[in-house]
């Protein structure tokens, strides 16, 4: 997660309305991060205009979400793991940008052909089976 | 091929028959059961340690480990199930067990992004979507082989996930993780295989 997807969550994430993965998300960045977390530290405090001012954003928008926090949260957005407003930004990120479509795409076509070209069964070589049976009979 | 209800009942009768000989200790009745469900249990362990001999060693100690647990085996689960089960916990067992190798982080599978938050390479379309149900199995063995090339743990996640289906909550119990971690591994693990796919779908390098 970046700064400025973190910051762009910063109302949710201080009205707790943020999906669990994301919140999760954030308190990663923010136990590493020390500009976000000395304005995190603060913010919970701030009334408006200067919540606003502090956060650089007045509230979250399609423009708001970059393709790197949109990747980040494929899964949970196509596990339906994302809260309706999430999922609504994600959507809306997804109809303006062509690279974020062809990734989540090539990335659900991904996990389809994992599942269809695993081999169903393996030839067990002849020796092999001998070498069971054997240790079967010589177990006690 | 769809089983009737005929077909089924009939498997039924004959897996309760063996499973009968199997605990009067026939020779024979072990025989057909390593010949019969050995090959899906051996690509299961396969698939999740990615080493023929390492799959053939844990195969041997499942069916041994079966073998003893005969006794415990519920009438009315299905052996296949069940066997299914114990090849994987095999499989997991052997990982926790043996020294691996270091792991190298593939970075450069996973999406990079510029200081405004795009991706540093959009991707290009795969020139044909390939449709999973009708890949020919030239393709299914180059997914496979690409699954092979990803670091062991997220190999190991993405086919407990993706293939052995899991739920997420399974996974994390399986591999001692928070269920977060475990979202994360197998997310990382689908982004580096679709970079590893991504020159032989993509329409630019055809």
């Amino acid at each position: 997660m970046r700064c400025a997807d973190l910051r762009a969550r910063a109302r949710d994430y201080f009205e707790d309305e943020l999906a669990a993965d994301v919140r999760e998300a954030c308190d990663a960045h923010l136990s590493e991060c020390a500009p976000c977390g000395a304005l995190f530290a603060r913010g919970a405090a701030l009334a408006e205009p200067d919540f606003t001012q502090a956060f650089g954003v007045q509230w979250r928008s399609a423009g708001d979400l970059t393709c790197a926090w949109v990747l980040e949260f494929l899964a949970a957005y196509l596990e339906q793991g994302l809260d309706p407003r999430e999922r609504a930004s994600f959507d809306a990120h997804l109809d303006l940008c062509e690279a974020c479509r062809t990734y989540l795409t090539q990335y659900s076509s991904t996990v389809r052909l994992a599942r269809h070209s695993a081999a169903e069964s393996t030839p067990v070589p002849p020796a092999l089976v001998e070498a069971i049976l054997a240790a079967r009979r010589a177990a006690p | 091929m769809s089983s009737t209800p005929e077909s089924t009942a009939a498997a039924g009768v004959r897996e309760r028959e063996l499973l009968a000989r199997l605990r009067a200790g026939e020779d024979a009745a072990f025989d057909e059961l390593v010949r019969e469900h050995g090959g899906r249990m051996l690509a299961v362990t396969r698939r999740i340690l990615g080493s023929d001999d390492e799959a053939q060693d844990a195969l041997q100690e499942a069916l041994l480990s079966a073998f003893k647990a005969l006794a415990r085996f519920r009438e009315g689960a299905q052996l296949g199930t069940w066997l299914h089960r114990i090849a994987v916990n095999a499989a997991l067992m052997r990982l926790r067990s043996t020294r691996r190798a270091p792991e190298h982080e593939l970075a450069e599978l996973l999406p990079g992004f510029v200081e405004d938050g795009h991706q540093v390479r959009e991707p290009s379309a795969w020139s044909a979507e390939p449709d999973a149900a009708l890949v020919s199995e030239e393709t299914c063995a180059l997914v496979r082989r690409c699954i092979d090339r990803l670091p062991e743990n997220q190999r190991v996640a993405l086919v407990l996930r993706d293939i052995e289906g899991l739920d997420n909550e399974q996974l994390a119990d399986r591999l001692g993780l928070t269920v977060n971690a475990a979202k994360i591994r197998v997310h990382r693990a689908r982004q580096a295989l679709r970079a590893l796919l991504d020159p032989y779908f993509s329409a630019e390098d055809r």
